[in-house]
């Protein structure tokens, strides 16, 4: 007779080895993988956003601001349905309604009313004057078909109906999303570039998150493209593969190194002003982001980016200087303890660095930066962690005793009202500062010149008080901006067409013209959740790319961080007469 | 016979109700599940507290433990916290995957690797012997990502070498494929062979060491004496017994491998259970990793179900008591 006793300690053993297998996978998470790589044929993009919002005009307009949509008198949906006033008041209700999980009603709050001035014609007003207005109805949802149906979970699975090039097939969870070309496309030409429809018939989005077998897959054409985080190893191989053509962009996602400013040191300027003078920025961008972007530069200004035409350099004073970064904390009566690092008050510097583990560009410019310290005498060590850990609310949002220095990338996009409030002093943060002011530095001056923002129309005006408020920010040393991030669109030489978008719009913003292949496999990292691009679970890339092909806005915006009518001839921003 | 596997399953559910506790207070310690969309600029904060009122996140931890306690039981595992959406299809997709690979994969493990054991048992220190060894040695050294990316530029340079296009480096069918079974096994070939490899070189080691004990056992040495044919006391007297240390092993490495061959279902882009979890992590749900880890639990514990009940064939000597 043998004991049952030892398999049922194996059993709890193996109970626990499941939960140590989850332990390290969790301590292996992703952030977003980072940059470094090889240049060559890149074709790195300088986008400079001219200026293309028309000033507002004095008009018809019942609040203190409005803006007239007018709708294309061709554009229809994929049934043939035209898109209407109708669709675009659908698409505000919807977004304003709170038993739905969208993610965000930015704007669309500002909104008092509308008025369906013709079935061609919508009139969006507002309380008060709204200067991003452009990033409004930027996916336009058809009424006929959405009226009366749950919305929470209708376009989960398929978006059903759109205005766009494609419309979505089918989508074989698992194994692929199918969209087809629409037959009965309303433009004869694409409608934000002018450029003819292209003959690609069928998109096969598949999943494979694995850089190495994106690679691989795109080697043996098992796929004709992918639009991956880019890494030297990756855009080496991509580089190396005959009749695969590739492409890097510089993108409004921007990577920096925040300050904790409720810690009793960092809360001092002069220590944060010898940190940002301590590290040399040029030799992190040389050595992460200049092997894929030849022509990146170190970041100064956390608002306009390199690429922008309203870029100025705020942080320029800053350069790397290590006489000087040491003069910062002499000249404030700190001194060399035995160690070699310096102690201002007693306190001796020697801050955490968090970041997130696995991202291998930002362990490097870690690696540099701490070299960079430890020459001027101050001390940085690493507190990397898993991204769910470090972006969970009780670890960002926390104080000094969490995290001291942190290195992460805010995502933006060409308007740049969406990082507000990362400047402002109140809001809803669980540690009571601005939605997403996590460094917790304050600055009346500067808030009052960010919330100016939103109200002033005129495009120079309003980008030149980002500035000022960018300025006071820097000099500050709020922050250490680092670089703007590449993005790498490689594909199959047949296919003509493709071109990088670096914004959020991303590769199939010019879809409809693409031509040279009638089946087109696109390589995405990983299967959305949902497709509705609404809500909070539908943000992943693949879904993006979906909505990109299948849905249309007012404006798209083009790689040169344009925004360019979509669905519209033209629209005009209205203040009230007199007003 | 009944009474053990009912006596068993009892057991599993205090085991079970731990693994709850655990899972759920272990995760909700170290992880937010809205912190990835607060962290989105000008999220809506109607959206959120419609999250946090739909998951109770403002109430005490063991509150929130007692209604994600009856979503397991009584609702599947409930609803994703982003974007509400049932978790049991995706998951019960992601474990029909995984059962594709795995049961092949062990299936063609253990029959290989008992086989090369025990002739490898039979013949000790021949050429044989040292070739397998040799061989399972590599498939321990080597480690499972590189050997699955070398498989992948294989069937890659064949392809570009050839044409022809014999396996897929990736996902589990093609676009329209002109003969679904055949894509399906053109899909499935490479990841099994890497799955299959490392376990064979496992087993064959545990079936090689417990066959050379068997064998020289006195039941045997009298079985000989007894005039008793030699294959008869190989595969009879010697082979039943020696397979209970591999039946051990593969029953725990079948229920972990159920849990998700996390490295072979990432690189070759298998919608299985491993890469359920690690799409999971990367979106942060952490009521979908809570969801797999209960689902690993359970299959753990199965597996040794599973096992216990084969001993009892295996030994008789084994009592159900």
């Amino acid at each position: 007779m043998r004991s049952l006793r030892t398999t049922r300690v194996i059993r709890w053993m193996s109970l626990l080895a499941v939960f140590a297998l989850v332990a390290a996978a969790c301590g292996g998470t992703t952030g977003d993988t980072t940059t470094t790589a090889a240049e060559e044929t890149t074709t790195t993009e300088a986008p400079q956003e001219t200026t293309t919002t028309p000033p507002p005009v004095e008009g018809d307009c019942p609040d203190a601001f409005c803006v007239k949509y007018n709708i294309h008198p061709d554009a229809a949906w994929a049934d043939g349905t035209p898109v209407t006033a109708a669709d675009f008041a659908f698409t505000y209700e919807t977004i304003m309604n709170d038993q739905l999980d969208i993610t965000s009603r930015e704007g669309y709050n500002k909104m008092t009313s509308y008025e369906e001035v013709d079935d061609k014609t919508f009139l969006a007003v507002f309380g008060e004057l709204y200067a991003p207005w452009q990033t409004l109805f930027s996916a336009i949802m058809p009424k006929h078909e959405l009226e009366g149906k749950p919305f929470n979970s209708y376009w989960d699975d398929l978006i059903t109906l759109g205005s766009g090039p494609f419309v979505m097939e089918e989508w074989v969870k698992d194994e692929r999303i199918v969209l087809q070309r629409n037959e009965n496309y309303w433009a004869s030409e694409v409608p934000h570039t002018g450029n003819p429809l292209g003959d690609v018939q069928t998109l096969n989005i598949v999943f494979l998150e694995d850089s190495q077998t994106q690679v691989q897959a795109l080697r043996g054409q098992e796929i004709d493209m992918f639009y991956p985080q880019p890494q030297v190893s990756l855009v080496e191989e991509v580089d190396a593969i005959e009749g695969v053509e590739w492409e890097a962009g510089l993108g409004p996602v921007w990577e920096h190194v925040d300050f904790n400013h409720s810690d009793p040191l960092l809360s001092q300027k002069f220590i944060r002003q010898a940190i940002a003078t301590g590290i040399d920025r040029d030799a992190i961008v040389e050595a992460v982001v200049r092997p894929i972007a030849a022509d990146a530069q170190p970041l100064g200004n956390t608002v306009w980016l390199n690429t922008s035409a309203n870029y100025e350099d705020h942080f320029s004073q800053y350069a790397y200087d290590p006489v000087a970064a040491e003069a910062y904390l002499t000249d404030n009566g700190c001194a060399k303890g035995s160690d070699g690092i310096y102690e201002c008050d007693g306190q001796r510097l020697s801050f955490n660095w968090a970041t997130t583990a696995g991202n291998e560009g930002r362990e490097l410019q870690f690696a540099l930066a701490q070299a960079n310290l430890a020459e001027i005498g101050i001390e940085v060590n690493a507190a990397f962690g898993p991204a769910a850990e470090v972006f969970a609310d009780e670890f960002i949002f926390g104080d000094y005793t969490v995290w001291q220095m942190f290195n992460f990338a805010w995502v933006g996009s060409p308007d740049p009202s969406g990082g507000n409030t990362i400047y402002y002093c109140e809001g809803g943060a669980p540690s009571g500062f601005g939605d997403i002011n996590v460094t917790r530095y304050c600055n009346d001056e500067m808030e009052q010149l960010v919330r100016a923002t939103d109200t002033e129309v005129d495009p120079a005006a309003r980008a030149a008080l980002y500035n000022q408020a960018d300025a006071i920010y820097l000099e500050d040393v709020a922050t250490i901006p680092l670089y703007q991030k590449p993005t790498f669109f490689a594909w199959n030489a047949a296919i003509s067409g493709p071109k990088d978008n670096a914004t959020q719009v991303g590769p199939f913003w010019n879809v409809g013209e693409w031509t040279g292949k009638e089946l087109i496999t696109f390589g995405a990292d990983q299967q959305p959740e949902s497709m509705n691009t609404f809500e909070p679970d539908g943000n992943l890339f693949a879904a993006g790319i979906v909505a990109t092909a299948v849905l249309e806005g007012a404006y798209t915006i083009t790689p040169d961080f344009r925004y360019v009518e979509q669905l519209i001839t033209s629209a005009e921003p209205i203040v009230p007469a007199g007003g | 016979m009944g009474t053990f596997i009912a006596r068993r399953l009892l057991y599993s559910i205090p085991v079970l109700l731990a693994a709850t506790i655990l899972v759920f207070f272990g995760m909700t310690a170290v992880t937010d599940p809205i912190s990835q969309i607060r962290l989105q600029p000008n999220v809506s904060q109607q959206t959120i507290q419609n999250i946090i009122d739909r998951k109770h996140l403002d109430e005490p931890v063991v509150v929130q433990y007692g209604f994600w306690l009856r979503d397991v039981f009584f609702n599947q595992f409930g609803n994703t916290a982003l974007g509400d959406q049932p978790i049991w299809p995706d998951l019960s997709r992601a474990i029909g995957n995984t059962m594709q690979l795995v049961f092949i994969s062990e299936l063609i493990a253990v029959v290989l690797a008992v086989v090369l054991g025990v002739f490898s048992a039979k013949k000790q220190y021949s050429f044989f012997d040292y070739a397998t060894t040799t061989i399972s040695f590599f498939g321990f050294s080597v480690p499972i990502f590189w050997f699955a990316l070398i498989l992948q530029a294989l069937a890659t340079w064949f392809f570009l070498e050839t044409g022809f296009r014999l396996f897929y480096t990736f996902g589990q069918s093609s676009f329209a494929p002109e003969n679904a079974f055949i894509d399906r096994i053109q899909h499935m070939v490479l990841p099994i062979v890497t799955l299959s490899y490392v376990s064979i070189a496992t087993y064959s080691r545990y079936q090689r060491a417990s066959m050379l004990e068997v064998l020289h056992s006195d039941y045997v040495r009298t079985a000989r004496a007894k005039g008793v044919k030699e294959r008869v006391v190989t595969m009879k007297h010697a082979l039943r017994n020696a397979l209970i240390p591999v039946v051990t092993i593969a029953a725990l490495s079948f229920g972990a491998v159920l849990g998700g061959a996390v490295i072979t279902e990432t690189i070759f882009a298998w919608p299985g259970m491993g890469k359920f979890f690690i799409d999971a992590l990367i979106r942060g749900e952490v009521y979908t990793l809570m969801a797999w880890l209960m689902v690993t639990a359970v299959a753990v514990i199965l597996a040794n179900l599973v096992a216990d009940i084969v001993y009892g064939w295996l030994d008789p000597r084994i009592r159900y008591d």
